[in-house]
């Protein structure tokens, strides 16, 4: 059901390598509106680890992890 | 080539270290082949990476400039210009003072700048050591220093010698310490990453020094604004720290002039291929150093490692149409782990630092110290 969410924005990463990732998601968020979803697909390991740290110390929403073809999918509601 | 024929015009952007050693080796290899101009804004070159030991000694500056004339091959053209416009579709470079220049290849290797404005109270409140004002006036911060919250970090990525803020942060330490002032100092390292570096094992290292040292560690601290008047800086993530002295590396921004997002992103930054440090979108146009959006550190190694680079494959290019050398991501950062240590971080895109690097000695200490020597008359040379 989460994989059927349609994101605000799509931040493609997938050619950035670690902190990159995380550091667009934070790039996009610091200028994006509360309430709005976000979607970042990176193929760097790191971010596993560092995404979802990230949105829980920010305390926004983790909506999903979604592994994709050779990629991952972190979706994320900004929510303050 | 026939005689007659009009040379090839190199021109390179930028008398840092990355165009310095391009200049050099063009100079040097290609001086009947082709025409080489360097622009630079300035009339020296500057040894950054001794600005952290001038916070914490009483020397001068003087001895990390010299003139670009003495430092660059006699084949190379100098125009001290500031570049204010790039047009990649005609080969033109437009200055400042309104004259321009054409060029049939191009090298991008003007580096970074600081925008201090991007981060409201920024400006007037907070301390860095990125350029000789500021860490001259941060050394009489230090010294007049009687007590309190020293608070150290970086406020965005990227940025230039990604170790230089945690090696600060571990003279700082020692320094105090020299000063028997440790009881009255708390030291704050802010990082906007998971950790103290972006680097897993060197972080590791890092983060136990911290601890040790009693360093406090505030990871995911990506800096939102400075309230000069609550004497405290807050971050995105809802954390707020007090300081009684803030030293914090500035935003950058890469080459401003460049307003075509194929060439180059919104903050500057401009897009090569990894490996091969030319345009994806204009192939007559190859980018060097801190100005490039590798994924790499920017440091003086990497620019120097990746200037080799660049000009094989602009020479290669013009002979035979091809080219072929490679850029591994190669970095090699000495880092000061107090003021009279220093372990090294050498890596590729691919492989993690060496563990030998790891331990700190003085050997490491005295290479990175003295290297400044070796820098102006090897490294610069292309030689090396």
């Amino acid at each position: 059901m989460s994989q059927e969410i349609i994101a605000d924005q799509v931040i493609d990463a997938r050619g950035s390598y670690c902190p990159g990732p995380l550091m667009e998601l934070i790039k996009t968020i610091r200028k994006g509106e509360v309430g709005k979803i976000y979607e970042v697909w990176s193929k760097d390991a790191g971010s596993i680890r560092d995404i979802p740290k990230w949105v829980t110390k920010a305390n926004h929403e983790m909506v999903g992890v979604f592994e994709e073809n050779g990629h991952t999918r972190f979706v994320v509601k900004k929510v303050r | 080539m026939n005689s007659n024929q009009k040379k090839p015009h190199i021109v390179i952007l930028g008398g840092g270290t990355g165009g310095v050693v391009v200049a050099n080796l063009l100079g040097r290899k290609a001086k009947k082949l082709v025409d080489i101009t360097l622009v630079s804004k300035n009339e020296n070159v500057f040894y950054e990476p001794d600005l952290i030991y001038r916070l914490f000694d009483k020397k001068d500056l003087k001895k990390q400039y010299r003139p670009l004339r003495k430092v660059v091959n006699k084949n190379v053209s100098i125009l001290m210009e500031e570049v204010v416009h790039l047009d990649p579709q005609n080969h033109v470079v437009q200055f400042k003072s309104g004259n321009e220049i054409c060029y049939d290849w191009l090298v991008i290797a003007t580096g970074a700048r600081y925008d201090y404005e991007s981060v409201t109270g920024y400006a007037g409140e907070a301390h860095h050591f990125y350029n000789e004002e500021a860490t001259l006036k941060l050394r009489d911060a230090l010294e007049s220093f009687e007590g309190g919250n020293i608070v150290t970090g970086v406020a965005d990525l990227p940025y230039k010698c990604p170790i230089a803020p945690i090696e600060v942060t571990f003279m700082l330490y020692h320094y105090f310490k020299r000063r028997k002032m440790l009881e009255q100092v708390n030291i704050h390292y802010l990082s906007p990453l998971g950790g103290a570096f972006s680097i897993d094992q060197a972080s590791e290292k890092f983060e136990k020094q911290f601890e040790k040292k009693g360093i406090e560690l505030h990871e995911f601290f990506n800096t939102e604004e400075i309230i000069p008047e609550k004497k405290a800086v807050t971050s995105l993530e809802g954390e707020e720290v007090n300081y009684d002295l803030l030293i914090l590396v500035p935003p950058h921004l890469g080459a401003t002039y460049i307003d075509d997002r194929k060439l180059a992103n919104e903050q500057g930054w401009v897009i090569v291929d990894k490996e091969r440090l030319q345009s994806i979108a204009y192939p007559n146009i190859f980018a060097v150093g801190d100005t490039t959006e590798l994924p790499i550190s920017k440091a003086g190694s990497t620019a120097h490692y990746q200037a080799k680079v660049a000009s094989k494959n602009i020479l290669r290019l013009i002979k035979e149409g091809r080219l072929n050398a490679k850029y591994n991501g190669h970095a090699q950062c000495f880092v000061m782990m107090g003021l009279t240590s220093a372990m090294v971080l050498d890596f590729t895109y691919t492989r993690p630092p060496l563990r030998l690097g790891y331990i700190p000695n003085r050997l490491f200490y005295y290479i990175k110290k003295y290297f400044s020597r070796f820098y102006f008359r090897g490294i610069l040379s292309g030689r090396v």
